[in-house]
């Protein structure tokens, strides 16, 4: 870090001039409006044009506070919580016009109309390599498609790794908004152990997807059917599986993000996200943390989200597999001590430059892929408005 | 001998889907131990032990009683009660606390202390139950044995079968190479843990459905 | 020792610079990923859940009886269960009788194997049995327009 910079973990030479931030974001003024205008121009409706506008501000908006005041976590948070929210609006809209309900039918099943979504990903791979069939009752190509997926995520892995997790992850913003409500957890101290359950988690989904030959997350794990569509209950089998969706919600993503002011779905449960975890090896960007201006105050393994620091990354000046990259901690630390960091480059060595490098790639997908989504929801919240009705 | 063939060769044509069966149960504790291949070999050779005990155990019933607790209506009792027995060894052995990892209160230590003084009654016990349980190639083999004229040839086909779905199980410690890590190793006790609710799920419907009929 | 140095960091923001370029091409060329992704892994939802390809098509006035292939497929080799999906697919702009009766070869062995009534009013089906591998009928799944039904098979070859 360079003499004479502010202990708040702020990356000091652009926040020097507002000419500077405005001139670091325009590449992404350029980007956004390409991605959002290039693909069919401005829409006639007012009801869809109003949205479209106001995404594109709230977009650019909070990517030039990111780069003014050097602050990552703050800014992404309030893009990340406002499209998880607005996609449950969108996508519970989605259903009620195609199907009338959120109740996934037998005949939906066969039809090959179930969204496919990221979760079940993992659980797919075996029979995938083997069978070359995905065990999952949607369809190949088309809105809401496996191909179209695999392709989102296969992209969102590449360019960030587990980052994913805090830039794309559309179910992720609930529970870190609900991590945000209060001041000071009540739950401070969560067993080590717990941190590897995501794994065990992933392995016995990938194992009994394979056995069983089908999505073993969605058909038993998975909160956020409490939030998205689930199974019609008609049998003492989908009234448990609906009882387990609905504790595991309540549990998870409600009420332990509140008590401990962290990610508990993701960082204690989610085998999606321990499977891209891994993508964190094959990922160019990381935390790291010098030692020599680190003085132990443990505020960054209290901050973090997810679990990723204890004291003994900490001690090796580095983040455990798990980090989502949400910037959190580079934020939080009070000396300035964590940065982001490109691998293969000396440690410290221009911070700013790594922390540009990767939050372009990461804002603008979560700007392409969770702006559609915000403009989606904020178009059902119109058509309410003035309809009566989310749906046409 | 041509009984021992057919239960061999038998063995051999179904002994994939006896992964299904055994791997979620095995596995996830090889890795939760850790351990040498070589010391992996003696919970394998437990497990396969346990399991030949309750194929021949059912071997006696199905020869004696006629394959009366497969076509009683009882039978889903006595069944989802083997499933849930093996959950309640999964479940504990699964989110107990070891010795060398965080203490994580006391619930573990009490089996802690057991296994220390048998380390062999888990695996074995494990197979027992997996042995007992309504595996796919079982079934195959259950309308074999039960053909055969004596109870002698009923257990000698059981047995040629069992050797022959072992060799499937063969690979297994080398399971535990992968458990050299701490992390590994805490990752598949919890597996293990997991694995056993799941098990315990299935043992209560077997059961609800044998108390219905 | 600088030299390796300075290679390893123009390699590391070289590749960091490339996350961008991955970004953009993820959606600028999202629908012919997507194409690629589908037709070049040849990649297909599994039969258990999609009913397996149709194998036989018979023509009624107002609607067509579709009987998929069995399905068997397990992770490797055949499993030991499976099924045989019958559609009850009605024409444009016409509707499904209200009973249908019907016999099936579905091994396409020459043998009819069952027979199928359904009344598409109350929505439920009776299975007449005459293979003894054939288990019995899910209850009739509703789908738009169409009915469809999934009779439970023992595999013969197991």
């Amino acid at each position: 870090m360079t003499a004479g910079c502010r202990s708040t973990g702020a990356t000091p030479e652009l926040t020097k001039s507002p000419g500077k931030a405005v001139l670091w974001s325009l590449p992404m003024l350029a980007l956004s409006l390409f991605m959002f205008f290039g693909q069919g121009g401005i829409p006639r409706d007012p009801l869809r044009a109003i949205p479209l506008f106001c995404t594109l501000i709230l977009v650019n908006v909070l990517f030039y506070l990111m780069i003014r005041t050097g602050k990552t976590d703050r800014y992404r948070a309030v893009f990340f919580i406002t499209m998880a929210v607005l996609f449950v609006i969108s996508f519970l809209a989605h259903f009620q016009e195609e199907r009338g309900s959120m109740a996934l039918t037998a005949g939906e099943l066969i039809k090959g109309r179930t969204p496919f979504c990221h979760m079940v990903i993992p659980a797919t791979i075996i029979p995938a390599a083997l069978s070359r069939t995905i065990i999952f009752p949607g369809s190949i190509l088309g809105p809401y498609s496996i191909a179209s997926m695999i392709v989102l995520w296969l992209g969102a892995s590449l360019a960030m790794g587990r980052g994913f997790c805090s830039w794309g992850c559309f179910f992720g913003g609930l529970e870190d908004g609900f991590s945000r409500v209060r001041r000071k957890p009540w739950i401070r101290k969560i067993a080590e152990r717990w941190t590897y359950l995501p794994y065990a988690v992933l392995v016995v989904v990938v194992v009994m997807s394979a056995v069983l030959l089908s999505p073993f997350y969605c058909e038993w794990l998975c909160p956020f059917k409490t939030v998205t569509e689930y199974f019609e209950v008609n049998s003492f089998q989908t009234m448990l599986q609906a009882f387990i969706f609905v504790g595991l919600f309540l549990g998870l993503v409600v009420v332990l993000p509140i008590l401990s002011r962290r990610r508990t779905q993701c960082g204690l449960f989610c085998p999606m996200g321990a499977f891209q975890s891994f993508f964190n090896k094959v990922n160019p960007f990381e935390i790291v943390i010098a030692r020599n201006q680190c003085k132990d105050c443990d505020k960054c393994i209290r901050e973090c989200p997810t679990f990723s620091l204890d004291a003994r990354s900490v001690s090796l000046g580095r983040t455990r597999i798990s980090c989502v990259k949400c910037g959190k901690c580079v934020d939080e630390c009070p000396t300035g001590a964590i940065a982001y960091h490109v691998k293969g480059t000396r440690s410290q060595w221009k911070p700013a430059r790594a922390r540009m490098l990767f939050i372009y790639p990461a804002y603008l997908f979560l700007t392409v892929f969770g702006g559609g989504m915000i403009q989606d929801g904020l178009y059902r919240i119109l058509l309410l408005a003035t309809t009566g009705s989310m749906v046409r | 001998m041509n009984l021992l063939v057919q239960g061999f060769l038998l063995g051999l044509a179904n002994g994939a889907s006896c992964l299904t069966t055994c791997a979620p149960v095995l596995l996830p504790y090889l890795v939760g131990e850790g351990g040498t291949v070589r010391r992996n070999a003696s919970p394998v050779l437990h497990f396969l032990l346990g399991r030949l005990a309750g194929y021949l155990i059912f071997a006696v019933f199905a020869w004696e009683a006629g394959l009366w607790i497969r076509s009683s209506p009882r039978g889903g009792l006595i069944f989802g009660a083997v499933y849930a027995a093996l959950a309640i060894v999964l479940v504990t052995y699964g989110f107990s606390s070891p010795a060398n990892t965080c203490a994580a209160g006391s619930m573990g230590s009490r089996l802690t202390a057991v296994r220390s003084r048998w380390p062999a009654w888990l695996p074995a016990f494990m197979g027992l139950l997996t042995g007992l349980s309504l595996c796919p190639p079982f079934l195959a083999a259950l309308a074999g044995a039960t053909s055969q004229a004596t109870l002698l040839s009923s257990l000698l086909f059981f047995l040629a079968f069992f050797i022959a779905t072992s060799l499937y199980v063969a690979p297994f410690p080398l399971a535990g190479l992968i458990g050299r890590s701490q992390a590994i190793r805490i990752t598949g006790r919890l597996a293990a843990g997991l694995m056993g609710i799941y098990y315990f799920y299935r043992g209560l419907i077997m059961i609800y459905g044998g108390l219905r009929s | 020792m600088k030299v390796i140095e300075g290679l390893k960091s123009g390699l590391g923001y070289t590749w960091a610079a490339l996350c961008i370029v991955i970004v953009l091409a993820t959606f600028v060329g999202f629908g012919f990923w997507e194409r690629t992704l589908a037709e070049g892994t040849g990649i297909h939802v599994s039969p258990r859940f999609s009913g397996g390809e149709v194998r036989q098509v018979t023509e009624h006035n107002t609607y067509q009886t579709r009987l998929h292939r069995l399905v068997f497929d397990g992770l490797v080799s055949e499993r030991a269960a499976g099924f045989v999906q019958i559609d009850w697919v009605p024409r444009e702009k016409q509707s499904l009788p209200a009973t249908v009766e019907e016999e099936f070869d579905i091994d396409g062995d020459g043998s009819i194997e069952i027979r199928v009534r359904v009344d598409m009013v109350a929505g439920k089906a009776e299975l007449l049995r005459r293979a003894p591998w054939v288990l019995g009928a899910d209850p009739l799944i509703t789908a738009d327009s169409e009915r469809i039904l999934r009779i439970q098979l023992r595999n013969p070859r197991k």
